[in-house]
């Protein structure tokens, strides 16, 4: 189901976002250059047209009427199409010089658009007109009455509504393009995240149909989706592994559970059948409690598993001398042992400071110790360590017994897992369960080894020093 | 013995009072927090059997107001959960003792009597004696027709809890969080053996047998009747 929606995308988004920023401020750089060139090119203009005025009046104040009529004679050599000048007289506003109608004097700076029948006379005018497509004449000019005359000096401003155009047609043209570039590259920049997110969501969906064996895809690149995608990929397997589990011990139970119930049953029917000795009754009575001690032990035993996995426990941790644990466990065992004709020997326990809770280790060594008892054949030799390795505390409980086949080692941890061969002997099959559950409440480890001959349990534990630096180690 | 049973629910309830009746027991029966606290307050029992989960006002706080109001009624808890932390809390409101449902009667009825019955403390106690058994706690000797026994530590510690309790049954949990500070139940015969090494050296060489085993429930230190 790959149907990729870019521009719905949060990079299309942000190319859109720095699109409008990036057009803004394309647009302001070329404004000012448009208001910098404008305002530069009328004043080039103006400061042209009141030079040619000065000369003017500086040539009536030197010289009078003569030297301004010398001086117009001058510039009717210079005028053109884009140069204007004008003299009237300031009286009756007849013309004296010039290549613009009289009737076109303004006093002061003017600044118009001249239409056709304005300047019907004029040859420069129209040629100017001519050039331009309205047929019109944009007129800069500078109206001053010197002495008894009007005189008026006028430009072309033409060229520089010319350029204003160029530059905005610039403008536009660049917003265009800029407009167009950004939201191509933010299409083709949200394409590659858009497809990978399109990807993660359809293996999400997959997943919450009940496919939780498959993983997000995560590339080579090790970017910012792939952390997360890898942070999600473990996060799925914790989760498919704790429901796995979950799903092994409900079934478990209800068969572990449904067996005592069904012999407590069977019991209960065989001396409801026929009128009994009250002896007989006394009997049935109490195996059928022992029936039901052992359905409520195994019960027990589940919930203080749940218990102790849900880690409330860890605000009773202190710090404690794991080897301490385990030589008070061991003096108490060591006769057990020696009743069943086993030897129990701790010789070698190292001081190992952990943070952990008393009760529960004590519990630990003992379903250990209890293990190792009961299944091994007498007389056996059962040997207990305490060592730091590599930093950690070690356990060490190895037996000379008939050990656990390799493929079996690892579900020995399991809840309600037994051996074959022990399916007889008394017991939950919870007991190792309840060792993992409080080693792991420890954040400790622990495996089973072969210890040839015989199973060597092996349990490790982080010192005092580094339990405390965990940050899911919470202080009491 | 009268007793005082606060707990809501209707059959472990019957369970408990029909069964104190039947060993010739008082019960009183309240079946809600308030109702149970005000019996408490106002009357005069030997022993009272608290449930930790109550309507009205829980279990914890019914004896944390006993004991803040200055009576020092043994009280038992009871909890449905095996809670772990539980029993710490409930020993520190005040409680003396503390049970998981669902639980044996004899279980029950043996922690009632060692407690209801326990003589105070007397510190300057500094020799137990029980018939010819004599246990001096300073010098941590221990006698029987004068003739000295030596026990390991934790076999004096056995020794000492039972002859404080002479006469009672203390079953096999009772001392396994006495004697061993053992809070879960042992697949192993723990107790069993140590009680046998213990009657090996104080029962053994003499004619008479002090440690009796009583079968289904426990054990007992007697007088040599």
């Amino acid at each position: 189901m790959f149907r990729p929606e870019p521009f719905r995308s949060t990079s299309f988004r942000v190319a859109l976002l720095y699109t409008v920023f990036f057009l803004g401020s394309v647009l302001a750089i070329l404004g000012i250059t448009y208001i910098a060139a404008s305002s530069e090119m009328a004043g080039i203009l103006r400061s042209a047209v009141s030079d040619d005025m000065r000369i003017l009046r500086q040539a009536f104040r030197a010289g009078g009427e003569g030297a301004l009529l010398e001086r117009m004679d001058d510039l009717a050599e210079s005028a053109s199409e884009d140069r204007f000048f004008m003299m009237r007289q300031s009286s009756d506003g007849a013309a004296i010089a010039g290549n613009m109608p009289p009737d076109l004097w303004r006093d002061g700076w003017t600044d118009e658009k001249l239409s056709q029948n304005t300047f019907d006379n004029s040859e420069d005018l129209k040629r100017a007109a001519s050039r331009n497509s309205d047929g019109e004449v944009l007129l800069l000019g500078l109206g001053e009455r010197i002495g008894p005359f009007d005189v008026m000096i006028g430009r072309n401003s033409h060229v520089l509504d010319e350029t204003q155009e160029i530059i905005l047609s610039a403008m536009l043209w660049g917003a265009l393009v800029t407009t167009l570039l950004a939201l191509v590259g933010g299409f083709i920049v949200s394409v590659g995240p858009t497809r990978r997110v399109d990807e993660i969501a359809a293996t999400t969906r997959r997943i919450v149909e009940g496919r939780l064996d498959l993983r997000l895809p995560v590339s080579k690149r090790r970017d910012e989706l792939d952390r997360l995608a890898t942070d999600i990929n473990t996060m799925l397997a914790r989760i498919e592994t704790l429901l796995s589990s979950l799903k092994q011990v409900s079934a478990d139970i209800a068969h572990d559970l449904r067996t005592p119930l069904a012999r407590l049953r069977q019991k209960l029917e065989v001396v409801r059948r026929q009128p009994r000795s009250p002896d007989e009754y006394e009997t049935a009575i109490d195996a059928a409690i022992e029936e039901s001690d052992a359905a409520i032990e195994t019960f027990n035993a589940l919930l203080r598993i749940a218990q102790i996995e849900a880690g409330t426990r860890k605000s009773r941790f202190r710090r404690l001398d794991l080897a301490n644990v385990v030589r008070k466990t061991c003096d108490i065992y060591g006769e057990v042992a020696a009743d069943e004709e086993h030897e129990l020997i701790w010789k070698h326990l190292e001081l190992g400071e952990i943070e952990g809770d008393e009760e529960l280790l004590t519990q630990a060594v003992a379903n250990l110790l209890e293990n190792a008892i009961r299944h091994v054949p007498a007389p056996g030799r059962i040997e207990v360590a305490v060592s730091i390795q590599n930093g950690r505390v070690r356990l060490d409980i190895a037996d000379d017994g008939p050990g656990v086949s390799e493929n079996e080692r690892e579900r020995i941890f399991e809840r309600l897992y037994r051996l074959d061969r022990s399916r007889t002997t008394p017991g939950s099959g919870l007991g190792l369960s309840l060792v993992a559950a409080i080693v792991e409440l420890h954040s400790g480890t622990v495996e089973a080894l072969d210890n040839a001959p015989g199973l060597r349990i092996r349990i490790e534990l982080p010192t005092a020093h580094a339990a405390l630096s965990t940050q899911n180690y919470e202080m009491v | 013995m009268k007793v005082l049973v606060i707990e809501d629910d209707r059959s472990t309830a019957d369970y408990v009072t029909g069964g104190l009746k039947e060993e010739g027991h008082d019960p009183d029966h309240a079946a809600s927090g308030p109702i149970g606290l005000e019996l408490a307050c106002t009357r005069d029992y030997d022993a009272m059997v608290v449930d930790r989960m109550l309507p009205g006002i829980d279990g914890l706080s019914i004896v944390r107001a006993l004991r803040s109001s200055g009576r020092d009624t043994p009280v038992i808890f009871l909890t449905s959960v095996s809670g772990l932390d539980d029993r710490v809390e409930g020993l520190e409101a005040g409680a003396d003792d503390y049970l998981v449902k669902p639980f044996a009667f004899s279980e029950l009825m043996a922690r009632l009597n060692a407690l209801a019955r326990r003589s105070p403390m007397r510190k300057e106690e500094t020799v137990l004696t029980v018939g010819a058994l004599e246990m001096n706690l300073i010098a941590r000797t221990v006698k029987r027709e004068s003739r000295e026994i030596d026990l390991q530590p934790r076999e004096f510690r056995l020794l000492e809890y039972m002859m404080r309790n002479r006469g009672r049954v203390l079953t096999r949990t009772m001392l396994l969080e006495r004697v061993w500070d053992f809070h879960f139940d042992p697949k192993t015969n723990v107790v069993e053996t140590h009680v046998s090494r213990l009657r090996g050296k104080v029962d053994r060489p003499y004619v008479t047998e002090m440690i009796k085993t009583i079968r289904g429930a426990g054990y007992v230190l007697n007088v040599p009747s």
